[in-house]
């Protein structure tokens, strides 16, 4: 695993949050979630004071951003990178956290699961180093439940089972 | 004193009329209606500021989304109420919107819970 500072770990993970709200609202409603966001968890970690959201408007001027300044944030990384490391991870937590909260357990478990996706392997075994669960495993137990998996293969195997007792 | 007014941004003139109609019987505020985010901006700018915005998401032009980014980013307008009424009831709009307003609503809605939350934001 290669090791990153918090700065470049906090750019991946806010861009990616960024990324996959965007989707499903707009640019410029992703940048005021992040906004929002970050406003609301600055009372339990103040450094997030020194993360600043770059204003999106629209699609035209993410398309700007994507290509010329690659960052959804502006981070003073003198102050983010002498923050410990498992504070890092406990504030990424509770963006996910956040989001299961107002999204409810399946539209949440879709959007963290694509946030997991674009963040990339590295970065997710970054976050997962630093204490990050996104519940993912918990979330598609919960959602789709392993024994409605097995009941379905137990259902196959029995139904193979009467086809092949007939052919005897 | 002046009355409390609501503005209705909805593409559909027809819901305008009935949560105009309706709202104004069993309530003191004066709604307005417009039609979409460019004219909602319009009314704004010159210089009618409602107490509460009820903003639909999907309408063609500027989305109700944007409208809402727009508001928060303008410290003239950030402090208006903002509740989505909309026919958008997936969980991630329903989720994003609670987040970032004071209130969402999907359609079809009763208006006496309309006037519970319009009540409780003014």
């Amino acid at each position: 695993m290669f090791e990153e500072n918090n700065t470049d770990v906090m750019n991946h993970v806010m861009n990616s949050f960024f990324k996959v709200i965007s989707t499903r609202t707009t640019p410029a409603h992703a940048w005021l979630t992040l906004k929002k966001m970050i406003g609301k968890l600055t009372y339990n970690y103040n450094f997030l004071e020194n993360i600043y959201v770059v204003e999106i408007k629209n699609i035209k001027e993410m398309e700007y951003y994507n290509t010329n300044i690659k960052s959804i944030v502006n981070i003073e990384s003198n102050v983010i990178d002498n923050v410990n490391r498992n504070i890092i991870g406990k504030l990424i937590q509770s963006f996910a956290d956040e989001i299961i909260k107002y999204l409810g357990k399946k539209a949440g478990y879709h959007l963290l699961c694509e946030f997991r996706y674009d963040l990339g392997d590295e970065y997710f075994s970054i976050i997962k180093s630093m204490g990050v669960d996104l519940h993912l495993d918990t979330l598609e137990y919960d959602l789709y439940g392993y024994d409605n998996e097995k009941d379905l293969i137990e259902k196959k195997n029995n139904k193979e089972n009467e086809i092949l007792s007939e052919l005897i | 004193m002046k009355k409390k007014m609501v503005m209705v941004v909805d593409d559909n003139a027809d819901l305008i009329h009935m949560i105009k109609k309706m709202l104004e019987k069993i309530t003191d505020y004066t709604v307005i209606g417009v039609q979409s985010g460019k004219d909602c901006f319009k009314t704004l700018k010159s210089g009618e500021i409602p107490d509460l915005m009820l903003l639909d998401i999907m309408m063609p032009g500027m989305t109700g989304w944007d409208v809402l980014a727009k508001l928060r980013n303008d410290p003239m307008w950030e402090k208006i109420p903002v509740i989505f009424l909309t026919a958008k009831d997936d969980d991630a709009s329903v989720g994003l919107g609670t987040l970032t307003s004071e209130g969402y609503i999907t359609k079809p809605f009763d208006i006496s819970y309309l006037k519970e939350i319009v009540d409780k934001f003014i």
